[in-house]
């Protein structure tokens, strides 16, 4: 804030008008004052540790923040900290309405902001934040002061930063919008995907016959791929592609994914989708991430007299850490915050212009990237993947996998302490990806190379 | 100054400040994301104002080093904690420079943490800004050391959490020399 401080006065010294210049400084200083409170506050309302009362005292416990004689003495109180990480984002966050007080309200308040700076020096050791943060209150009550003498509620410099900032959040919503509502198009439309009735709706579906003629179609092995959490079925295109030179290869939504409007278990959309692939080959079930999860459920499933007889897993969900995940309330704060901000993006559209993990870890073909990034970032898919992640069934899923005949595990690099021992776990053969992460095991063309050899080996095992 | 001059003046100044808090504004999304704004403002810097939010820091950055002479067969030293201490004093609540040089240190090697958790390439890495500055820092503390290469190794401790799970390692540097040769003027 200092800085700011230094730069907004040079700026604003360009001004020969004495009076429009101190007043145009003091305006746009006051925007920073009070655009840092609430915008502090609201990132904070984001953070899993500040909503469940852990953050400040966590921060006492570092070494840069929580050595000092203060820091010491606070952390005797857990309480209190408790309650001073609630209450400091509440204030932040109601921050703007200073600007609705009474000048000498104002004051008041401004004052009891300044012990917390105060505090907030002596706890953390922190200066640099009174002597910047104090020095902009200055312009806020400048701004307070002007209102009440009811000179002006709102400068154009006001004015003209909320309504930008409006129409280019509005512009980028529509915007994103606009592209989602593409993606879907374009799987209605002949590149895209297709769609099979089951009782209760539809379910959306891909599949690919063998495009090699010298293999026969009616005994070529049958791969079902089964994609993760919040993921669409063109995180496999790069593995489907390679396969389906000799396989079939069926990948779908489940419901309440993309398309699929019916309710049906993933079991039985695979069995309504299986029924249409006209090939007696063996069954070979292929799964990333919570995927392993759902395909767990039909593993031992009987399809009209044919069972799976290979299960890969894909960097897999192992069960037993999904169910302590859920019960662990900072882990289970952890996801709901990660899914909180994927919805923000989504329907701010920031997405479609910042770097962001998904982009960032897979290469796809034009169509499937778009596929991809806007299914991903679609509020509904974000909403029924958080449903997934605490619904999805646990009981007996290990057993489910032991009872698959050959088992094998392929792991990237971030997963592989993890995968290695599910790995163990599953008494199956491990491989591992060097170089890959969690999303470009699938999401770039090399790794996915590797995948569909690790497949297809396995599927001449069957054979 | 002619009253043209004096409009354009007042222009420049109020768009230009205008911009930047609507730059502001933009950039200051709650979640951390990389939306740089700054080519908006002519490279103006764009204050970040999510302090402590939403993830706060929770963890104690180390800094490790080992040393070894000059041939690569050579046993290296013991890891040895050079990370440079936290000054407590009741007059850091009012001004506190020297928690500047630490800052920095540790805001560096935030830096490679997330670079190594992005999985960004070795050899861009040492490329970079906060490897050098780290890599300058630990040579510096250990220029009394008798041994011609050194390597250090970035920890993150989380006293907050559960015992076995506070200690994680996040990147060791390749083998640097010690004592750089002075650079020839010509």
């Amino acid at each position: 804030m200092t800085g700011i401080i230094t730069q907004y006065r040079i700026v604003s010294a360009l001004v020969p008008d004495r009076a429009r210049s101190d007043e145009l400084f003091l305006r746009a200083l006051n925007a920073q004052a009070g655009l840092s409170y609430f915008v502090s506050g609201v990132s904070k309302l984001f953070g899993s540790s500040w909503v469940q009362g852990d953050a400040i005292g966590e921060i006492l416990q570092t070494e840069a923040y929580g050595n000092g004689p203060a820091a010491s003495l606070l952390r005797r109180f857990p309480r209190l900290v408790r309650l001073l990480t609630w209450a400091t984002p509440l204030w932040e966050v109601s921050f703007p309405l200073i600007y609705l007080l009474p000048s000498r309200w104002a004051r008041a308040m401004l004052l009891g902001v300044k012990a917390f700076h105060l505090g907030i020096a002596g706890v953390m050791e922190l200066p640099r934040f009174v002597w910047g943060f104090v020095g902009s209150h200055g312009a806020v009550q400048y701004v307070v002061d002007q209102r009440s003498q009811a000179r002006r509620s709102a400068g154009s410099l006001e004015r003209v930063t909320l309504a930008s900032a409006a129409v280019i959040a509005s512009v980028s919503a529509g915007y994103a919008a606009s592209q989602r509502q593409f993606d879907i198009e374009r799987r209605g439309g002949l590149k895209g995907t297709k769609l099979l009735d089951v009782d209760d709706g539809v379910v959306e579906y891909d599949l690919r016959a063998p495009s090699d003629p010298s293999v026969t179609a009616e005994s070529a092995p049958v791969v079902v791929l089964e994609a993760g959490l919040g993921s669409p079925l063109e995180a496999f295109s790069w593995v489907a592609e390679l396969l389906a030179v000799d396989h079939h290869v069926l990948s779908y939504h489940r419901g309440g994914y993309g398309r699929t409007t019916s309710n049906r278990s993933p079991g039985d959309l695979v069995a309504a989708l299986l029924a249409h692939v006209v090939s007696s080959g063996t069954l070979i079930s292929v799964s990333h991430s919570i995927g392993t999860l759902a395909a767990a459920s039909y593993l031992r499933r009987d399809f009209g007299g044919r069972f799976i007889s290979s299960a890969v897993v894909i960097d897999g969900t192992n069960p037993r850490l999904l169910a302590d995940d859920r019960v662990d309330r900072r882990r289970r704060g952890m996801f709901l915050q990660s899914q909180a901000g994927s919805m923000y993006i989504a329907l701010t559209g920031i997405y479609n212009f910042v770097p962001h993990a998904i982009a960032r870890q897979s290469a796809f073909a034009p169509d499937d990237q778009l596929g991809v990034v806007q299914f991903s970032f679609s509020p509904r898919n974000i909403l029924r993947a958080t449903r997934e992640y605490f619904n999805m069934p646990l009981v007996d899923a290990m057993q489910s996998l032991l009872a698959v005949p050959r088992r094998r595990v392929i792991a990237s690099k971030e997963y592989e302490q993890q995968e290695s021992e599910f790995a163990e776990a599953l008494h199956a053969p491990i491989v591992v990806v060097e170089g890959a992460s969690h999303r470009s095991i699938l999401g770039y063309r090399q790794y996915a190379q590797q995948v569909a050899q690790i497949v297809r080996e396995t599927s001449g095992d069957d054979s | 100054m002619t009253p043209s001059v004096a409009r354009f003046a007042t222009t420049v100044a109020s768009v230009a400040l205008t911009a930047h808090v609507v730059a502001t504004v933009l950039q200051n999304t709650p979640d951390s994301y990389n939306l740089d704004l700054r080519r908006y403002v002519a490279g103006w810097t764009i204050p970040g104002w999510r302090f402590f939010a939403p993830n706060p820091g929770v963890h104690n950055v180390h800094l490790l080093a080992r040393t070894r002479g000059t041939e690569s067969s050579d046993r290296p030293g013991d890891w040895r904690d050079v990370t440079p201490p936290t000054h407590h004093s009741m007059l850091n609540v009012l001004f506190n420079p020297r928690s500047r040089g630490p800052k920095a240190l540790f805001d560096a090697m935030q830096q490679l943490s997330v670079m190594q958790s992005n999985y960004s390439a070795m050899e861009w890495m040492v490329t970079s800004l906060p490897y050098r500055l780290v890599t300058d820092a630990t040579r510096g503390f250990l220029q009394t050391e008798d041994a011609t290469q050194f390597q250090f190794l970035l920890m993150n401790y989380y006293p907050a959490a559960q015992p076995g799970r506070r200690m994680l390692p996040v990147l060791v540097s390749m083998w640097m020399p010690l004592h750089l040769a002075p650079e020839s003027s010509t």
